[in-house]
């Protein structure tokens, strides 16, 4: 019988039971709604109503699965594409193989629509898969920690790996010793399942929670003394939970949140792993502070972050490598000792221009290992464009105007000014200088000031045909 | 050391194409090693010059010389392409800046399941000499395609659900594949699936099925046979250090393409550019060449490129014959 918060299977489409009973649409017809997995409206669930005569994909016990998938023969089928039989080569040994359960090391039984294990089914599959490591039971009916503590508790496995189930109850579950690699993304967990996983799965060291819409970590986690990395990724997260600094954790994966502010009192010195990618951090003073906070990180992937939109690749692994003194990688290629010198050097470039980041404690740091005096340049841009500037005396036969232009300017654009200045014709123009009483004419509209080498307040001459 | 061999199988060979020790020594090594040992079979990997990245100007002469000597010598020639390897890294693996290191991990656990037949128990492809006999239909047309599936990164994996239906379709997408090359304008003249780690038996025919129903994987008529699969229980492994998430099953593709024509075509094109004006070939002839060699060269490529064309077009014809 289907109970509210039973998981069902209609043609593959996995669904949570929210609602039984009668809806005025169908009257005397038992309808159950049903909340769709992988049928999203924008980031919202959506749900339909279902009537209950409709056939779903049933359900199958552990065992069931098992035998079905590994132990019966089926027929070699003959597969054509086009005219020619597909050669199919080791079939029928490794069916030999694996319906000898006992040689199995690792079984995947996802999308099996298994939602329970049979009680006699418990002895026989602790005996008849003595050797097995790993066990998949991803995209299956299971919703409580009972139903799937009961099928791993009997086995010896030390991986286990439970995506697109939901874990919203607890019920009478049972510890298990061995598992070391526990992966519940994409589940769900309501927050009393979170809490009570250090209880049933003591020795884990690692546990991936993506996909799973969290907005907090609670102190639960650090109860687990052995956990080594924790995937976080795909959450809700705004805020790094500090209560990972107070846990053994050494690879931390964090990709895919929205954190954009870090408490920089808060120091997480396990840390050496940390992926980053894809949050909201869009100020380069965050960046300080996490260089601050994981003072340990050897590798880190932190591409995709709003701060770094402008820049390309190479600038941004400047960035970070100038910015953590202990890495070795970024975004997954390792650098070199040369390469860290170079971003170390173009960081304190930066830093002469920006006069913000010359408080940056950093820099100061790098500046005193290269020896480099810091101080604010006047942007040398500005620089040039003073050295360049150049007063003219402009005469006519009635009066004289004295302007500055720049000497990279051409005697066209020149020209285009002084027609502007005395309201002439741009074609009736002609200009001409003086070298020692002897009278030189411009002709050439397309050279540059420059080349005429002019002093400050040189007399030019304009002529108009006009006159 | 091949003297003290008990049952000495062939050999296998890693090297570039585009210039140093690879193409000049590495010829020069297979060349002697096809006199010695005539009759064990040689397979190659070679790292083929990318399209658009390269590192010397010369490559495409390398690459001309080097095919050309070793065309006749090995059996089988696995091309591996600088651009293709970069791109799945960047794609698939969000590797921003792949380095050689990251390259070269890629490439190994391709090499690796390539030869998992070989070093475990597997079913297709258990000695060297069956890859020649299951991929390469005439001793010149010898360039299979390699595509594997599935590569994804540490944090990504977890959540895709890598079943073998959807490594099966993957593993023939051009984004998978090792050269830069698109097959689903060429006709397969053969194709080996092996999968490897744990899967069964019907989940591997339904994913078969559905690669049938593709209208992209078209097999050449002259071949009765061409499309096998094999299996390996042998699960993949990566390095610990490396960016590919361990996952319980791989599959990889062999396929022998007449696409792959395109990557000579290219590289010819960029020959024939700088051979026209003689650019650069001063330094071979100083170093004891002749520019007959290079013409050589060309000419075998050329009849190359027309081998593969002609098995195309045999295909376009009888399909036509067939269809309307």
């Amino acid at each position: 019988m289907v109970e509210v918060g039973d998981r069902l299977s209609y043609s593959g489409e996995l669904c949570t039971v929210r609602f039984i009973g009668e809806i005025p649409a169908w009257p005397g017809e038992v309808a159950f709604g049903v909340e769709w997995d992988s049928l999203t409206y924008g980031d919202e669930k959506t749900g339909s109503f279902v009537k209950s005569s409709k056939k779903h994909d049933g359900t199958r016990s552990f065992y069931e699965a098992l035998v079905n998938t590994y132990g019966t023969s089926t027929e070699a089928k003959e597969i054509k594409i086009g005219s020619k039989v597909v050669e199919q080569f080791g079939f029928e040994k490794l069916q030999r193989l694996q319906s000898d359960f006992s040689y199995l090391k690792n079984i995947s039984l996802s999308r099996k629509e298994i939602n329970r294990i049979n009680k006699e089914e418990i002895i026989l599959i602790k005996e008849q898969l003595p050797n097995l490591e790993e066990l998949d039971l991803s995209f299956n009916l299971f919703n409580s920690l009972e139903s799937i503590t009961t099928i791993i508790s009997p086995l010896g496995i030390s991986k286990f790996k439970l995506v697109g189930n939901e874990l919203s109850k607890v019920g009478d579950a049972q510890i298990c010793q061995n598992i070391k690699r526990l992966d519940i993304s994409l589940t769900k967990p309501s927050q009393d399942v979170l809490s009570v996983i250090p209880n049933y799965f003591p020795n884990v060291d690692k546990l991936l929670l993506s996909d799973n819409k969290l907005d907090k970590v609670d102190n639960w986690i650090s109860k687990l003394h052995t956990l080594e990395k924790l995937d976080l990724s795909l959450n809700n997260l705004q805020n790094l939970p500090s209560i990972i600094s107070k846990t053994p954790i050494k690879s931390l994966n964090i990709s895919d949140n929205q954190l954009f502010k870090f408490d920089n009192n808060i120091i997480y010195e396990n840390i050496q792993i940390l992926d980053i990618r894809r949050n909201d951090i869009n100020d380069f003073d965050e960046l300080d502070t996490l260089s601050i906070i994981f003072p340990n990180v050897i590798d880190i992937r932190i591409n995709g972050n709003p701060v770094f939109i402008d820049q390309t690749p190479e600038e941004m692994e400047m960035n970070i490598i100038s910015r953590f003194p202990n890495i070795k990688s970024v975004n997954g290629t390792e650098f070199s000792v040369e390469e860290r010198t170079n971003a170390e050097l173009y960081f304190i470039s930066q830093a002469s221009r920006d006069p913000k980041l010359i408080t940056n404690s950093r820099v100061k740091q790098l500046a005193a290992k290269y020896e480099i005096k810091l101080e604010t340049h006047v942007n040398p841009h500005i620089d040039n464009i003073q050295n360049q500037l150049i007063q003219l005396s402009l005469q006519t036969d009635d009066k004289t105007i004295k302007m500055n232009t720049l000497q990279t300017n051409e005697i066209l654009k020149l020209k285009g000014q002084i027609s502007r200045l005395f309201n002439l014709s741009y074609i009736d123009i002609q200009l001409s200088y003086k070298i020692s009483q002897f009278e030189t004419s411009i002709n050439n509209d397309l050279s540059l000031i420059s080349s005429h080498n002019f002093e400050n307040g040189q007399i030019i001459y304009i002529k108009t045909s006009k006159y | 050391m091949s003297d003290q061999c008990d049952g000495l199988q062939g050999f296998l060979f890693t090297h570039s194409l585009g210039g140093g020790t690879g193409s000049g020594f590495g010829a020069l090594l297979l060349e002697q090693l096809s006199l010695e040992y005539g009759k064990k079979a040689k397979l190659e990997f070679a790292v083929y010059p990318a399209p658009q990245n390269s590192t010397s100007v010369v490559e495409p002469y390398n690459t001309v010389l080097t095919t050309h000597t070793t065309l006749e010598h090995a059996d089988c020639t696995f091309m591996i392409d600088n651009e293709a390897t970069y791109d799945i890294c960047r794609r698939n693996l969000d590797i921003q800046r792949p380095n050689f290191a990251n390259l070269n991990n890629m490439i190994a656990q391709v090499v690796s399941s390539v030869t998992a037949s070989l070093r475990f128990d597997g079913s297709l492809n258990v000695d060297l000499n069956e890859f020649q006999t299951n991929l390469v239909p005439y001793p010149r047309i010898h360039f299979p395609l390699v595509g594997y599936a599935p590569v994804v990164s540490n944090s990504r994996s977890s959540h895709e659900s890598n079943s073998v239906s959807e490594i099966t379709n993957s593993c023939f997408e051009p984004g998978n594949q090792m050269v830069k090359c698109d097959p689903r304008v060429g006709k397969y003249m053969a194709t080996c699936l092996l999968y490897r780690g744990d899967v069964v038996t019907r989940d591997v025919q339904n994913a078969v099925a559905q690669v049938k129903t593709k209208k992209t994987v078209q097999l050449v008529d002259w071949i009765p046979t061409g499309f096998k699969i094999g299996i390996c229980y042998q699960p993949p492994t990566a390095p610990p250090t490396s960016d590919l998430a361990s996952v319980s099953r791989a599959v990889c593709m062999l396929s022998n393409t007449t696409a792959i024509a395109e990557a000579w075509r290219r590289i010819d094109r960029k020959f024939d550019l700088m051979y026209s004006k003689r650019a650069f070939v001063h330094w071979y002839v100083g170093e004891g060449m002749e520019e007959g060699e290079f013409t050589e060269a060309r000419e075998d490529l050329a009849a190359l490129e027309r081998d593969y064309e002609e098995i195309g077009y045999d295909q376009v014809e009888q399909e036509g014959e067939e269809e309307y």
